[in-house]
Order: structure tokens, then sequence, then C-alpha cells
């Protein structure tokens, strides 16, 4: 009988402490440090610009936000590490267009989109066509010409994702393009310098491999293979602009782990796009080579969702989807 | 542009930018100094710290963090025998042989001039042909840089040490361990067996860590520590702790080519310090009247190292200054640092801000001699920490290259890595093969691979791609002269050892010497003949080669059409190589059967390798499961004890306050997140 009352009393107190608990994280998230998992090395692009993000969005949000990095596959490790995490908002991290729609196809990853509750799209990744400054091709005309009449140039990338842009040109004017050849380097840099040394003939990169040679005239480019033109070269005209219905869009997001509240994920949501919206941080990450703009977590999970559907098709053309 | 340099002395010399400096070279410093904290660390960690200063101030700090970093690299391989840096890995055996010499202060006085001098070197060259010599730079195509990595792998002759076969079996281990990643050709994953960590290939400065530092400790711990001795013996006499006359001598002519190399290699962007130090050791090995010395404490292979090393930090700057391209990681990051001070690293910055370029300029000569006195300033207390005893020290060091490991990646796979490549490192020096090698196909091996499938895509095939320019065939030149006088001085090495050595016995002996465990240990052992020791050990090499070939590489590299020449010609090649060379040295250990002796096998010291395995599992699984601070409390604690350290007063403080002294250099220091105990959220 006593027995029975100590269980009662305590299975009170077990329940109001759990309503108390309860209705105190209902009503306050977050209250402790958020975790945000980058999945590229410290110093980079992605790095620099999340980071940037972080440190506005930790106003709005009410609590701070510490960086963490967990590179390496391809930046596929972050994304793993991240889905596995309890979905409390408290760790949250970059899922960039690439480990969620192209990783995918061409290695084994242990994610899908639907491990993860999209909080937002941030900013586009920009991509351009350059060539050296004293090569033939003044114009995007005169690249297409010399292209469509059959003869080969050799094309410098660091990652399929640049390099689907022929094959995607070659769909969309129906003509074979498989005399523009891709060599593939490690890093935006290399492409540039073999560019410059004149030892390929055009690269498709990031504008930070791109516009400073550009300004010293080393380099000229001749499109921007973006959906949008480039705020540091806003002079040079889109490849959609001149005809070809072609781009590639790659876009920097955030996410949590499925299954967190909607009310936590749209905190973290609307804090994000506090800080995309900032002026400052807005030229910080046009320095950067990003072309800042807000797209929600809904819509962004749908970008990638038909991002994934798309590059796949795309790699298969090229025979760079894998096997299994 | 002498005032320019003028003005900017006068810049730098203010004591508002002084201070900077010298904050960033210190910092530089202790960071190389720690295993697996490298100078890249260091600059990134500058960086934060700089965004409110002024342009020169800031550029000033992450340079002097830069410099120091590569010297303090060489301080934990002189006194650790561990390389701080992965730089500092050619200075790892001789500055180590030294320093158990008892001559530690004279191999750290060494490297610092050998630093200095070539860091000077290269700073001057900078100055006076950044800009023309960066147009040449850009000459390097990649049948050019074949040409390079070809060249360079002839080092691989000097560094093999006695058996020049043993020494090319390590390099292909090394070629074949870099084709984990990405293939190059297609950028489809490639021998990762599925597991995304594999994916970016290993990480050097795990494996670096693990293969040069692990294989001390163990061999420590393989004999038990019965007079607990100290780590580095203190010095016997004066000479020891000072550069002598003769020492200098020594010293000049491997200086000279070091820096010559080092900064040759630093124009050249994609080819980083690490390369520099082992082209310019093997510079001072091709001059050497005292080429036995390599390798077991020559003061000419620490001076070409470290000039070699430290003068490509300069001419780094060559590539970023004239044509606005980072020469390696590091400089890559301060072009992060120039573009926040709203700079463009290139050719037009001579014409937008001269005052701050020639500031940089006065700025790293500055360094130079900053880093000379604070170096000098740091040495004893370096020296004295590593004099503890090896009971107390090398507890601590296992922990501090766990962490070191992790940090890079903030992975506990990186820690297996080192785990795993210390047992490698350790069976490797009980069969005699060396290890620098491996290490000199694994740097060499993308520059290598990447370069080729880039030239064959682009020539569609044709290999005269890589004979095409000028330069090329000089490489080529070289690179033929380079492997005649490796071949000529082994031939006349053999037939020096013919006419001097007993036809028998001679060789038995030394080699039972390395083989055979201390005869302190008691207790039972085991007879065995080193012939078959060393052949049992060809052709399990061989047998890998073979399975590698038939099973493993088929199903793990893809091979679609239209990338130029097959994603598996490279592998193949290499695994041709393995089994013709393995072959050979079986070959050859059948022919020299009768001149091997016995080794013993000690039954105790077996059974102390196995617990050490198990020990650095379970410390991996620790801190997996347990976080960093409770596995490596326990962790100490166990290996104290167990390396015989009986004196709990100095092991119970020690295993509580060096975990947490290194808990907080990495979270508030370095703002690196240790494991954490996974059941607080």
């Amino acid at each position: 009988m006593r027995l029975l009352k100590l269980g009662t009393i305590l299975a009170g107190v077990a329940a109001l402490s759990l309503v108390l608990l309860g209705g105190t994280a209902m009503a306050k998230y977050p209250d402790k440090p958020v975790t945000f998992i980058v999945n590229y090395g410290a110093g980079g692009t992605t790095d620099l610009t999340s980071r940037l993000l972080c440190s506005v969005a930790e106003k709005p949000l009410g609590e701070s936000i510490t960086v963490v990095n967990k590179a390496g596959g391809g930046g596929t490790v972050g994304p793993t590490y991240l889905a596995t995490r309890k979905p409390n908002g408290y760790t949250i991290g970059v899922t960039s267009f690439s480990p969620m729609a192209v990783a995918p196809h061409m290695m084994k990853v242990s994610y899908t989109l639907k491990d993860f509750a999209f909080i937002a799209g941030v900013c586009r990744y920009l991509y351009g066509v350059a060539v050296a400054a004293d090569s033939p091709y003044k114009t995007w005309a005169d690249l297409m010409k010399a292209i469509e009449s059959g003869k080969r140039l050799t094309m410098a990338t660091p990652s399929p994702v640049q390099a689907i842009l022929f094959p995607r040109l070659a769909k969309f004017t129906g003509k074979d393009m498989s005399n523009v050849v891709w060599v593939r380097y490690k890093s935006g840099k290399q492409t540039t310098v073999a560019l410059l040394g004149g030892h390929v003939d055009l690269i498709v990169g990031n504008p930070m491999d791109i516009a400073p040679q550009v300004k010293t005239g080393q380099l000229r480019m001749l499109a921007s293979a973006s959906p949008v033109r480039w705020p540091l070269l806003p002079d040079v005209p889109t490849i959609k602009e001149m005809g070809y219905n072609v781009s590639i869009d790659s876009w920097l997001g955030f996410a949590a782990p499925a299954g967190i509240e909607e009310s936590r994920r749209t905190k973290l949501q609307s804090a994000f796009k506090v800080a995309v919206e900032d002026k400052k941080i807005q030229k910080k990450m046009i320095d950067l080579g990003m072309a800042p703009m807000f797209m929600s977590g809904p819509e962004y999970g749908q970008f990638c969702a038909e991002g994934f559907k798309v590059m796949g098709a795309d790699l298969k053309t090229v025979g760079l989807k894998k096997k299994k | 542009m002498w005032d320019l340099l003028f003005n900017g002395f006068a810049e730098v010399l203010a004591p508002g930018n002084l201070i900077y400096l010298l904050g960033g070279v210190t910092v530089g410093i202790i960071l190389g100094a720690i295993p697996g904290l490298t100078a890249t660390m260091g600059i990134a960690m500058v960086i934060p710290l700089t965004l409110t200063l002024p342009p020169i101030p800031s550029l000033m700090m992450l340079m002097g963090a830069y410099k120091g970093g590569i010297f303090g690299g060489s301080i934990a391989a002189i006194l650790l025998c561990a390389p701080g840096t992965s730089a500092a890995a050619a200075t790892v055996a001789d500055g180590h042989a030294l320093a158990k010499a008892g001559k530690a202060i004279k191999a750290l006085k060494i490297s610092l001039t050998a630093s200095v001098i070539g860091d000077t070197f290269s700073d001057i060259v900078l100055i006076f042909l950044a800009v023309n010599l960066a147009r040449v730079a850009l000459q390097f195509g990649p049948g050019e840089f074949t040409a390079v990595a070809i060249m360079a792998l002839t080092i691989v002759g000097p560094a093999s040490g006695k058996s020049l076969l043993k020494g090319l079996i390590t390099a292909v281990g090394g070629l074949m361990l870099a084709l984990i990643g990405l293939d190059p050709g297609t950028s489809l994953p490639r021998l990762t067996f599925d597991l995304n960590e594999l994916v970016d290939g290993i990480a050097l400065v795990p494996m670096l860590i693990g293969l040069l530092t692990i294989p001390e400790i163990m061999a420590q711990y393989e004999q038990r520590v019965k007079t607990v001795k100290a780590h580095i013996p203190p010095p016997t006499c004066k000479d020891d702790t000072r550069i002598t006359r003769r020492d200098w001598k020594l010293m000049v002519r491997p200086m000279v080519s070091g820096s010559l190399m080092g900064t040759a290699i630093g124009i050249v962007p994609g080819l980083g310090p690490t390369l520099g130090a082992f082209m310019g050791y093997d510079a001072a090995w091709r001059q050497s009247k005292h080429r036995e010395e390599f390798g077991r404490g020559s003061v000419e292979g620490i001076a070409g190292a470290e000039s070699g090393n430290n003068s490509v930090s300069g001419a780094n700057l060559v590539p970023l200054l004239g044509l606005g391209i980072p020469g390696d990681v590091e400089a890559a990051i301060l072009v992060g640092a120039f573009l926040i001070h709203d700079l463009t690293p290139g050719p037009l910055i001579f014409q937008e801000a001269p005052n701050v370029v020639y500031g940089l300029y006065a700025g790293l000569l500055m360094a130079n001699v900053l880093l000379y006195c604070i170096a000098r300033g740091l040495l004893p207390t370096f020296t004295k920490a590593a004099g503890l005893r090896v009971t107390i020290i090398f507890p601590v060091m296992l922990v501090l290259c766990a962490v070191g490991s992790y940090a890079f990646n903030q992975s506990l796979f990186d820690v297996g890595v080192t785990f795993s490549f210390g047992l490698l490192g350790y069976a490797l020096n009980k069969l005699n093969f060396p290890r620098a090698t491996f290490l000199i196909g694994f740097i060499l091996g993308p520059l290598l691979e990447d370069n080729f499938r880039r030239a064959m895509v682009i020539s569609q095939g044709e290999l005269h791609i890589l004979f095409d320019s000028p330069l090329a065939i000089g490489l080529w030149i070289f690179t033929l002269i380079s492997v005649s006088t490796i071949l000529y001085s082994k031939w006349r090495q053999r037939q020096r050892v013919e006419a001097l050595a007993p036809p028998q016995g001679q060789e038995a002996i030394t080699e039972e010497e390395e083989c055979s465990v201390s005869e302190e240990n008691k207790g039972g052992y085991l007879r065995v003949s080193n012939f078959v020791l060393q052949l049992g050990g060809a052709l399990v090499i061989f047998g890998f080669f073979l399975f590698c070939y038939l099973v493993v590489f088929p199903a793990q590299v893809e091979t679609p059409g239209g990338f130029g020449v097959s994603a598996l010609l490279f592998p193949n090649s290499l695994l041709f190589l393995g089994c013709l060379f393995s072959g050979l040295l079986a070959l050859d250990h059948i022919r020299r059967r009768k001149d091997y002796g016995y080794s013993k096998m000690n039954y105790n010291a077996a059974l102390r390798v196995c617990t050490y395995v198990a020990g650095m599992i379970l410390y991996l699984l620790g801190l997996e499961y347990l976080g960093f601070m409770i596995s490596s409390v326990v962790g100490i604690l166990c290996f104290c004890i167990l390396l015989g350290e009986r004196k709990m007063a100095v092991v119970g403080p020690l295993a509580v306050l060096a975990p947490m002294a290194i808990y907080a250099l990495f979270e508030f220091g370095l703002k690196v997140q240790l494991p954490a105990m996974p059941w607080v959220d």
C-alpha cells in the first residue's frame, strides 16, 4: 500500500517534471549554443560564407552558433554525420547542392534527401567560362563557332559539376560537342594556372578563380554559366541571355536532421533569412564569389530533389554514374 | 625600389607592428612543435585575429606564423622523433639520432641556422625576381610536372639506405597508397571500399605521425624499461651543445644547395615545403663525403633538409605576388587574408599598394631575425621538456599524436589511420625496410599520376607531350644524370664492401643485432632464422601485390571510357613494379641465404606488442564512446604504469593535468572541439 503510494507520488513527480521540462523546451528554443557542421575544410569559400551567415544569425536566434568543420568525402562526410544527430535543433549544418544532388550518383552515401529537414537556401555558387587573354576566342559566339566546326578544345575544371556544361549544350543544340575534352584538375586555382600557362584552351570556374585575373587583364570571361550574371563582373552576359537555354545552378543550403519540430525549423529559417538579407554580409558574400539569395527550406529541398534527377541523367550520359 | 624597401623597414620596425610579428612567430613555433598541428593550422588560427588590423601588421603576423611553423616542425622531429609538420619529415632520422647521442641542442641549432639562412635566401630571391620568375613557373604544364615528379622520385635511391630494392618496394607501396581517393581522370571514387572517409584519400598528417612516431614509442615499450631513463640524454661535453667549426664546414654546402633547391621548388606552384625538404636532403647526400652518416645523425642531412623546407616559404610568394596564384595550401590561406583587406594578390598589387608589398618584404626579412632570436630563447625550455623520463613523456606524446591527427579533419577515422600506420611502420622497421621512401612515394604519387593522366588526355595518348618543351627535356636530362649517379655510387659501394668485408659473417652479425630484441628480457624465446624472416617478408609483399592485381583493383577501380588512357593503366603499372621488385628481393635473399644469422624472438616482447596494440584499440574506442577526457586520463595512467613508471605521485597529477592542458589548448586556443562524452548532448 505504502509502496503503491510512493509509486504514485514518484510517477506524479516524474510526470510533472516532464511537463515542466517539455514546457520550457517548447517555450524557449534555443536555450543553449547550436552546433553548425560545415562539410568542407576551414578557410574555403563554403566555410567562410557559412561562418559569416552564422555570425549574423546568432542575434535573431538568441543563442551562439558554434561552427565545426567535418571535411572529407568530397563534402559528404558532414551531411553523413548530420543525418545521424538528434533532430532537436541543436545540431544543424551545410547541405549544399553537391553532396545532396551530385555525390550520391558518383559514390555510395548513407543518407538520402529524406534524412534532412531543410532550413534554407542561402546563396548561389557562380560559374563562368573563361579563356586566356591571348586566346583567339573573343566572344561566346566565337567559341561556339569553333566548337561547332569540330575543333578539338581542352577544358579544365575541378569537378564534373562544371564539366557537365558542354554535354548540356550539346543536348540543347542537338550537335555533337565531344570535341570539348574534359581535363580534370584538383582545384579551381590549378585550372587558372593551366589556362594562364596555355596548357588548356578554356576553363569553367568560380569567381574566386577567374575574377582577379580578369581584372588584371590576364584572362577573359566569355559568359556566366549560372542563371544570373556575376555581381563581380556584371558586364559579362549569361549563356541563357545569348540564346542557349542552358545553365549550371548550384546552391549553398543548410538543414537539420529530419524529424525536427516545425516551429524550431522555422525559427532557424527566419534567423538565416535575416542573415542573408543583411546588406553588409551580402557585400562580403559577393567578394567571396557568391550570389546571395534566399530560398525557404521546403523550396530548397524541392530544388535539390529536382537537381538530383537532372544530374543523374546528365552524369549517366557522360558515363560518370557509379555502377551499382 | 630601395627607398620603398627602406620605408617598408621603417614601418615594420615601428613598435606597434613589431609586436604582431613577434606574436606570429612565437605562435608559429609553438604550434609547429606540436605533432599534428601544422603551419597551415597556425595561419588559420591567426587569421581571425588579424581581421581588425591594418594590412601590414596582419600580413606580418601571418607570415611570422608560417615561418615559425615550418621551423617549429623540426623541434618535435629532433626531440620527439615526431615530425611537427610534414615538412620536417626529412629531418626526423638524423635529428633524432643526434638527440639520442646527447646532441639535441646542437641538432636544434643546426636546424635553426639552416632554416633562417634558407629562408633569408629565398626572401631575397623573392624581393628581386618575383615578377620575372612567376612567368617561368607558368611554363610547367602536365608534361613538365610529370617529368618533375619522376625526377623527384629519384630521391628514393639515396633514401633507401642499404638495400635499394627494399627502398623501391616501399616507394611503390607509398605510390599505391596515394591511389586511394578520387580517380584523377574521372573523379569517381577508387579503392575506397565504400568508405566515405577514404574518398579524399588518406590524410598526409595522420599517416606521417603514425609511420614515423608510433614505431618509436612501440620499440621503447617492447623492451621493458628497467632503469627509468631520460628520453633525451644530457650533453656529454661542450661541443654537444654548439655548432663547432667542423660542423660549420660541413653545413655550408648543404645549406647552399638546399636553399637553391627549396627556392626553385617554391617558385613552381603546387610542390610545397615537404618536397623541398626531401630534395634538400637529397642534394646534401649527393655532395657528401660522409654518406654513411645519413640517417644516423648527419649534420649535413639536417642542414640540407631544413634549408630546403624553409626556403620554400619565401619563394612560394613568387607566384602569389607575381600571378595571384598560391604556391601551396599555406599560401592559399594567405590569399584569403589579402582579400579580407581588399587587396588582390597578383601583379597589380605592385601598383595598387606598393607600400604593402614592400612592408611585407621587410616583414619577411625581419621575421627571420626574430625567428632566430625567439627560437634561441625557447630552445632550453623545449630541450628540458624532452629530457624528462620516457615513462612520462611517451604516454603524453601518444595522446598528443592522437589528438593532433584528430584535429585536422576532426575525425576519429584519422586517429585510426595514425595507429594503423604506426603498426605498418613498426613492421617495416623490424624487417629493415626504409620508411622515408614510403613517404616520398605517397607525396609524389598524386603529382605524377594526376599530371600524367592530364597529359594523356590533352595529347590523346601521345607520349611526345612529355618531351615537347625545352624545359621538359632539361628535366629529363637531369633525371638521367641523377639515376646514373645513384647507380654508379651503389656499384662503387658494393665494390668497396666486397673488398673490405670478410666473405662471411660480417653482415650476418649486423642483421642479427638489428632484428633481435634486447637481451635484458628474460623468459623464453624462439630462435628464428633471419633468412626465413626476410624471405617470408618478401613473399608476403609479393603475394599482396599479386592479390591486388587479381582481386582488389579490378573490383575497386571503375573504368568508364572516354577519359584518356584507361583508369587501370597507372595502378596496374605500379602493381607490376611491386611484383617485380619484391620478386627480385626474394631471389636476392635466396642467392645470399648463407649470409644470414638468427634472431631471437622473445615471447615476452611479443606479448607486450600485443597488449600495446590492444591498448591503442581500446583508446580509440574510448575516444568514440567515452570522450576525450575520460579515455585520455585512463589511457595515460595505464600506459605510464605499463611502461614501468612507479612513482604514483607523478603519474596521478600527470594523467589529470596533461589531458586538461591539451583540452584547453584545443578547445579555447584553436577552437577545435575534441570528442565529447556522447551522452552529454
